[in-house]
């Protein structure tokens, strides 16, 4: 039976059903290969250094340096300790400037889990128990590409020179996900500090580790507990935030390959129907030659089962390739190595694929076994459609299941199911609309035209079907390189040529006329000054800040800590939205708040808040609420306060200017006068920003590529299920005399019509959607873009024709004589 | 190889009182009367009619594709109204042959693929060898390898022949062999059938339309009005 299984599979292949079914389920298995076997990497980074997410038992976070009186009570509670400052600051390389975010340890770090570092950038690290030495700084393999340097070389941080001895590959705390914006610099605290990079850090943040035993750990956190100004973080807390980027990366993916999955499903069940609606005469046959259904089930078993391994074996092998290539996309904005392969999302993989064809193909050719044997005499044409929930609720169920695995959500599953049969069915009857205006369309005296419109209206069914599949792939692609488009457009486009785009923080009150004078002998223009305050909202009308609508997202808001600001004027980027702008004869507390961050609290001018800045307790009311245009470069606050309000707060200033690119040498001198001050570079943080979302676009425009492969598997299915009809048709016009090359002028027309509706219904939902996601989700203007369109159009003007050519082209040459008589067989 | 150890005198297929009745809308409609017959070892038997008369029916219910409304029918003396599909299909395996009107090749299958495979899944020893010798006996032997759509209609019944014959049945039933061919095709392939038949000594019950053919057999049965006539030849 195996061998005649075998043989049975190569004598059936060239029908063609078989092939679609195994390519279908190749391409749905792939695309679940590639995105499981990434998701499970990242997963198992995450699992693997799970109990070493703090690189301690307990951390607690400060904006200053842990009081010493709490280092002394974790030292008497016999608890090792260590500290980190985590801050961003600009290194330089020559005149070359990077952003980084740099962390600055003491000795006994990490005290849980061990760092990882290497030689060579994008090299695989080693665990180690060192730290940078005297002089020496370890550093990400992206800060390394970023500058164009190598370990060895040396690089200018605050007011001194390092070495860059190693390249840093993995820290605990800093456990799977995305890095920030800004590569890991690791110094260490000594250094830091007398580069002058610890000195007043207002975005400094500072941290005391600590572990021990468990009842020492406990009884340190109760002493501890309470203290203002200090965050306390337990490992399950940071197990519970360790559900981070990288994950929502993979189920982002996860939905872009059930897009492939659903698909694949549809040209599956497509195949399906067609392979079994085959087998009726075979099956007949067969059972007239007294074969039992036993054996007949038995031989389809297994070659079900032959095909389900070649299409496993194919499908794993390009969908590692593909997970390849994303892990490629994501290699450099992940901040540890990924784990090596796992056999489990193989393994996954095949019982994904048994379950496929079993739901999918299985219940259609069970069917068969209703079938009276008579049907071979009669010519009876069974059909395997009248018991639809046999076929299709296994179907459902089994991607319903699946859906929700790949999701991790079974509402969401319902939801995208329901969403994408909706979209499905959507795309139908519009096709089916757009067919019957055609119908329409005036007397066309070319017969060429007139057979070919006919032909569009005639072959309705098949058409519906290759302009919906293949339009739902187009869809996907053209909505994703849309929204790439946008985005990067809008970025590139914000900043005006004079727009700030160098800010400065952290600058003390006595740096501020120095600093000024210094920038503005070195030519920058838009030069802004702003003080700034650090205050924790206490109260709000009255009551705790906590306790204020606790439902509120996200809480940090409501209960964080604030900057704070003041100002005479209502700056420039902003319109008051509601109430009315500081009274300056008015001595008490006015507070005006940016009209998103009030709506989040459901604040309204009228109500009150209590700040905590330092010792110092304010108490103010609301009296506007105002829109700011952040895109303006300026600086801007969430919370201003009217100045006479705030005489006596500890406060630093912060800065923004333009500086043209010719000079950028003032950077340098700030650095080297003020070490304290960080700079950042708006410019390079868009196209940072830009760079991260373009490779994770790209990454999923990877995924969607299966989908693309699917659309094209069930597209050369509706071809090929049509294709006997179109013979018939073909035939019977050629022995009524039309000419062949008036038959193949209108069957290229038809096509190339039919190609072109769907690239153009495709551009036009395409644009709906990315119009909405542009307004409504990522908030950037949305642009007609000619040549994304017309790449559209152009793909179903020439793809849908060519696939059609190549499927049918053979059957459409056959001489008429032969078509008659096998058809009247 | 027949696997019927009956006598040449012994019956192989008998049916009594058959009835059969199709159940529409709005009414009944009975198709077969009351028929009887009895077909021995190696014997020819053709039932002829005219068209929708209920011929195709009446052979496919002897052969067990389908089962009577009523009335007994016994096949290598077994009961087969008594038999479900599996059953039925038993007591077909490796002795019943089978050639139709519409020649029934599987077009995705070469013409030693046709004849091959069913022996294949009876499990019959040196099935190939036994194909290529059936395609031969049909002179077919350089065409193993054609596709149905590369032969002519009376090549593709002469495929069919071969498949028939190639498991040397017991019994074989034809169901319009000769329908879909002409008149010279159609010379041949009765010619070929009735050579095997008698050359093997499977028992044949052949259902036409083509009185000429009829005529060759033992036996000639008319059926009208969803009864059997009295034997032709006897009662002219």
């Amino acid at each position: 039976m195996l061998s005649l299984s075998l043989r049975q599979i190569r004598r059936e292949w060239r029908a063609g059903p078989l092939a679609a079914v195994f390519w279908a389920l190749t391409i749905t298995l792939a695309a679940l290969t590639a995105v499981n076997v990434t998701s499970d990497r990242a997963q198992r980074a995450l699992q693997a250094k799970a109990g070493e997410l703090l690189a301690a038992d307990l951390v607690l976070t400060s904006r200053q340096q842990i009081a010493d009186d709490i280092q002394q009570t974790a030292v008497t509670s016999d608890l090792s300790t260590a500290e980190t400052v985590s801050f961003p600051t600009v290194v330089f390389v020559g005149d070359d400037s990077l952003l980084v975010a740099a962390k600055a340890v003491t000795a006994g770090y990490p005290l849980r889990g061990r760092l990882e570092i290497s030689d060579a950038p994008f090299a695989a690290g080693t665990a180690t128990d060192e730290l940078p030495a005297a002089g020496e700084v370890w550093v990400e393999s992206r800060l390394l590409s970023d500058l164009n340097i190598n370990t060895g070389s040396m690089l200018t941080v605050g007011t001194n020179d390092y070495l860059v001895s190693k390249v840093l590959t993995y820290e605990p705390d800093r456990a799977g996900g995305f890095a920030g914006l800004s590569p890991r610099l690791l110094i260490n605290v000594a250094d830091a500090r007398s580069a002058g990079l610890l000195r007043s850090q207002s975005r400094a943040s500072w941290q005391l580790l600590v572990a021990g035993a468990a009842t020492d750990v406990d009884r340190f956190q109760e002493a501890v507990d309470g203290r203002t100004g200090i965050r306390i973080t337990t490992p399950a807390q940071a197990q519970a935030q360790s559900n981070n980027a990288l994950l929502q990366a993979t189920r982002f993916l996860s939905l872009a390959a059930l897009c492939a999955v659903l698909l694949g499903a549809a040209g599956m069940l497509q195949a399906g129907r067609r392979y079994a609606l085959a087998q009726q005469q075979p099956v007949a046959l067969l059972r007239s030659f007294g074969v039992s259904w036993k054996e007949i089930l038995q031989l389809k078993l297994w070659q079900l089962l032959w095909l389900m391994l070649a299409a496993c074996i194919l499908g794993i092998l390009i969908g590692l390739l593909a997970q390849q290539l994303l892990v490629q996309q994501l290699a450099s904005i992940l901040t540890n190595q990924l784990p090596g392969l796992a056999w489990q999302p193989v393994f996954e993989t095949l019982l994904i694929g048994a379950l496929l064809l079993g739901s999918l193909c299985l219940p259609r050719l069970l069917q068969l076994r209703r079938q009276p044997s008579l049907a071979i005499l009669n010519d009876v044409d069974i059909s395997t459609d009248r018991h639809w929930l046999l076929t299709y609720l296994p179907a459902f169920i089994c991607l319903l299941g699946l859906s929700a695995w790949q999701l991790d959500n079974w509402r969401l599953a319902l939801i995208v199911l329901l969403g994408i049969l909706a979209l499905v069915i959507s795309l139908l009857l519009v096709v089916k609309m757009v067919l019957r205006l055609i119908r329409r369309m005036g007397k066309i005296t070319n017969s060429e035209v007139r057979l070919a419109l006919s032909g569009l209206q005639r072959h309705q069914q098949a058409n519906t079907l290759h302009m919906t599949a293949l339009g739902l792939a187009l869809i996907a692609l053209l909505v994703l390189g849309w929204v790439r488009n946008d985005m990067i457009a809008q970025w590139q486009t914000s900043l005006a040529p004079d727009t700030p785009n160098r800010f400065l923080i952290n600058i003390q009150p006595e740096q501020q006329q120095p600093l000024e004078q210094l920038l503005q002998s070195a030519g920058t223009s838009q030069l802004e000054f702003g003080p700034m305050a650090i205050a924790r909202i206490t109260r709000i009308n009255g009551m705790p800040a906590a306790e204020w609508r606790p439902e509120s997202d996200p809480p940090g808001r409501r209960d964080g800590t604030v900057n704070l600001s003041w100002r005479p004027d209502l700056p420039a980027s902003n319109t008051i939205t509601s109430g009315h702008w500081f009274d300056p004869d008015d001595p008490s507390v006015q507070i005006s708040l940016s009209s998103n961050w009030a709506e989040a609290l459901e604040l309204t001018p009228g109500d009150t808040l209590t700040f905590q800045a330092g010792e110092q307790q304010l108490q103010g009311t609301i009296t506007s609420l105002r829109d700011v245009e952040w895109d303006s470069f300026n600086i801007n606050f969430f919370i201003l306060l009217n100045p006479a309000a705030v005489a006596d707060l500890n406060f630093q200033w912060i800065a923004s200017f333009h500086l043209s690119e010719a000079n950028t040498g003032v950077l340098r001198e700030i650095t080297r006068q003020f070490p304290n001050i960080t700079i950042f570079d708006a410019e390079s943080l868009i196209r940072q920003v830009a760079d991260l979302l373009a490779k994770l676009i790209r990454a999923l425009e990877i995924v969607f590529l299966f989908t693309f492969a699917a659309a094209l598997v069930v597209l050369v299915n509706a071809v090929q299920s049509g294709l006997s009809e179109r013979q018939r048709e073909t035939a019977v016009l050629r022995c009524l005399g039309v000419r062949n090359s008036t038959l193949q002028r209108a069957w290229w027309l038809e096509n190339i019509l039919l190609g072109g509706l769907t690239g153009l219904l495709a551009v036009i939902v395409a644009a709906g959607c990315t119009w909405w996601i542009s307004r409504d989700v990522l908030d950037v203007s949305w642009q007609l873009q000619p040549w994304l369109a017309g790449s559209g159009l152009l793909t179903g003007l020439i793809l849908l024709p060519l696939v059609t050519w190549l499927v049918s082209r053979r059957s459409l040459q056959t001489a008429p004589l032969l078509i008659m008589r096998s058809t009247n067989q | 190889m027949s696997q019927d150890s009956s006598s040449a005198d012994s019956v192989i297929l008998s049916c009594h009182n058959l009835h059969h009745r199709i159940a529409s809308a709005d009414h009944t409609l009975s198709i077969l009367k009351g028929i009887d017959l009895q077909l021995k070892h190696g014997e020819s038997l053709a039932i002829s009619g005219a068209s929708g008369s209920g011929k195709t029916t009446l052979l496919g219910l002897l052969a067990g594709l389908d089962v009577a409304s009523e009335g007994e029918l016994q096949m290598f003396g077994q009961p087969m109204h008594t038999l479900d599909e599996e059953g039925r299909a038993a007591l077909r395996r490796r002795r019943v042959g089978f050639v139709f009107q519409s020649f029934q090749l599987l077009p995705t299958l070469t013409a030693l693929d046709n004849v091959l495979l069913p022996l294949q899944l009876t499990g019959i020893d040196n099935a190939r060898d036994k194909s290529m010798d059936a395609l031969n006996s049909v002179g077919l032997s350089k065409r193993l390898s054609h596709y149905p759509s590369q032969l002519s209609g009376g090549e593709q019944q002469r495929v069919a022949l071969a498949r028939a014959f190639a498991g040397q049945p017991a019994l074989l039933f034809a169901d319009e062999p000769t329908g879909n061919l002409d008149h010279a095709n159609g010379n041949h392939i009765a010619d070929l059938l009735f050579d095997m038949n008698a050359r093997r000594g499977t028992a044949l019950l052949l259902v036409t339309h083509d009185l000429d053919m009829a005529d060759r057999c033992q036996r000639h049965l008319h059926l009208r009005g969803g009864q059997l006539q009295t034997d032709v030849r006897q009662a002219a």
